[in-house]
């Protein structure tokens, strides 16, 4: 028989087993392992990095870092999502686009990071390295899900919407691209995730002025590990926000038949 | 109403012959259907029936031989499932085939007619997975026979549906149709479906495909029912050509 009894047991058990348990045994290790190792300079303790991190968001400096890097992410992911989704299309809705562009894909998807990182160090301004990379990580990708997506629309409909002469124009708005939503929401969360990664990999080589891939270069140079850990959080929390954000759209805004 | 379906004499069909490879689907078949009857398309599985529904809907050509008499506008088509969007509402997926094939001031009243006439209007803004699968028939019914052509072309549309929802369709059919009767050429396995439908219905051969009966049924529909004597005794007719044309292996060319 359930109880109200049960309520505070209930929500002890949460805490414990759910997310906020399993961050717990993260920082729970982690302390040991600070403790076990005893130097600062190789692992600091947790306690300590919350501390870095709470001096360095009263700094307006921290904000100009933060939002230099936000600023370069959004646009390089939007610029490349949005490319990538038109390529795509293009592609998977013309064989001898396909076919041309196929070669271009392959070739950018097999190429490192690390190549891209180097020649646009190069080529570019530092500002600019950030964004030329982030396009060639995330392009790829966000084109590969497309095609998938539009080689996995059912030709029955297909077949309807070509009987019934249906304008191309509203096959493409109305069938194709709610047929592939999902497959551009996976594309989006997989291009959003490696976006940061990226973007800090790229700042951290091509040192701009304001980012916080610079300010985590210049924590390493002074061995300053405390704060590379505290710039690595906020990398992974702002992962995090949009991965959330990314996720309660997909679900409550772009796919309302399926939650009705 | 009689948006773009306009009348005419009929489809002439005229020694089709279509092969895949080595192998002869339709071997020659000819047929005139009259214009606003309802022509039934009988044979054993796979003998080409559906390839024949293509050929008219203009999905393949034939490799020779012609139909005439088929509108420029397209055709209605009713398939063996509903085929409808999952993500737009019952509403919407009309729209989807219908908008600029008729007049825009007539849309909304048009489908709303047909929406309720199918006792679907409640369900106008319903999504097609929260429907039955009568109810996406209906939609797809409904469909059909908004689009504004004179012809109709069904492949197997109650196939998948239960025995009594199948005869319940095939009233609501019927009772649609003739409100504004067009051309419709109905592929079927069913010969009871048939006998109900038609006016007339084709038997086609095993493969290579040819036309092996031909029955015109001259009850008025109104009067057909299923335990007919008349009617029992053609069904039976029937059977026996399909049984012995699905003894038969299919040939190679």
């Amino acid at each position: 028989m359930r109880t109200s009894t049960n309520k505070p047991v209930r929500k002890i058990r949460l805490i414990f087993y759910g997310p906020c348990g399993a961050w717990l045994l993260v920082f729970f290790l982690w302390k040991l392992a600070a403790l076990r190792i005893g130097k600062e300079l190789i692992l600091p303790a947790p306690e300590r990095v919350l501390a870095v991190l709470l001096n360095l968001v009263q700094t307006p400096e921290f904000w100009r870092h933060f939002f230099a890097t936000l600023h370069r992410g959004l646009v390089g992911f939007l610029f490349s999502y949005f490319t990538g989704v038109a390529f795509g299309l293009c592609a998977g809705l013309n064989s001898h686009f396909n076919q041309i562009f196929r070669p271009v894909l392959v070739t950018m998807r097999s190429t490192p990071s690390m190549s891209f990182i180097l020649l646009a160090l190069i080529w570019f301004k530092s500002d600019a390295v950030a964004i030329f990379v982030t396009f060639f990580v995330v392009f790829p990708l966000v084109t590969q899900n497309v095609l998938e997506g539009i080689s996995q629309v059912d030709p029955a409909l297909l077949e309807m919407a070509e009987i019934f002469r249906v304008k191309p124009g509203r096959v493409l708005r109305k069938l194709y691209l709610p047929a592939i939503l999902p497959f551009l929401a996976a594309g989006a969360a997989a291009g959003l995730g490696i976006t940061w990664k990226v973007m800090i990999a790229a700042e951290v080589m091509a040192v701009p002025r304001w980012g916080m891939g610079t300010r985590m270069d210049t924590a390493r140079t002074f061995l300053n590990t405390s704060e590379v850990f505290a710039w690595t959080a906020v990398v992974v929390f702002l992962g995090y926000l949009f991965d959330r954000a990314l996720d309660y759209i997909t679900k409550h805004l772009a796919l309302p038949w399926q939650k009705s | 109403m009689k948006d773009g379906i306009g009348e005419n004499s009929g489809i002439k069909v005229d020694t089709i012959t279509k092969n895949y490879g080595p192998l002869r689907v339709l071997a020659g078949i000819s047929m005139t259907i009259p214009s606003q009857k309802i022509v039934a398309i009988l044979g054993p599985s796979a003998c080409g029936k559906t390839t024949f529904l293509s050929i008219l809907a203009g999905l393949e050509q034939p490799d020779a031989g012609t139909v005439t008499g088929l509108s420029t506008q397209g055709v209605g088509f009713l398939f063996q499932e509903p085929r409808l969007l999952d993500w737009l509402t019952v509403y919407d997926n009309l729209t989807f085939v219908l908008t600029d094939k008729l007049p825009q001031a007539n849309l909304r009243p048009a489908i709303e007619e047909y929406l309720k006439s199918m006792d679907l209007y409640a369900y106008r803004n319903y999504y097609p997975q929260k429907l039955s699968g009568g109810q996406r028939q209906r939609v797809a019914i409904a469909r059909a026979l908004l689009y504004p052509s004179p012809v109709l072309l069904m492949d197997e549309p109650f196939k998948s549906l239960d025995l009594g929802l199948k005869f319940q369709l095939i009233r609501d059919f019927l009772e649609l149709w003739s409100k504004q009767p067009r051309t419709v050429i109905c592929v079927t396995h069913d010969v009871k479906e048939a006998l109900l439908l038609a006016d007339e219905i084709y038997f086609f051969s095993q493969k290579p495909t040819v036309i092996k009966e031909h029955f015109i049924i001259r009850k008025p529909r109104a009067e057909r029912s299923l335990d007919d004597p008349d009617l029992l005794e053609m069904e039976q007719e029937m059977i026996k050509v399909l049984i012995e044309e699905n003894n038969r292996s299919p040939r190679l060319l």
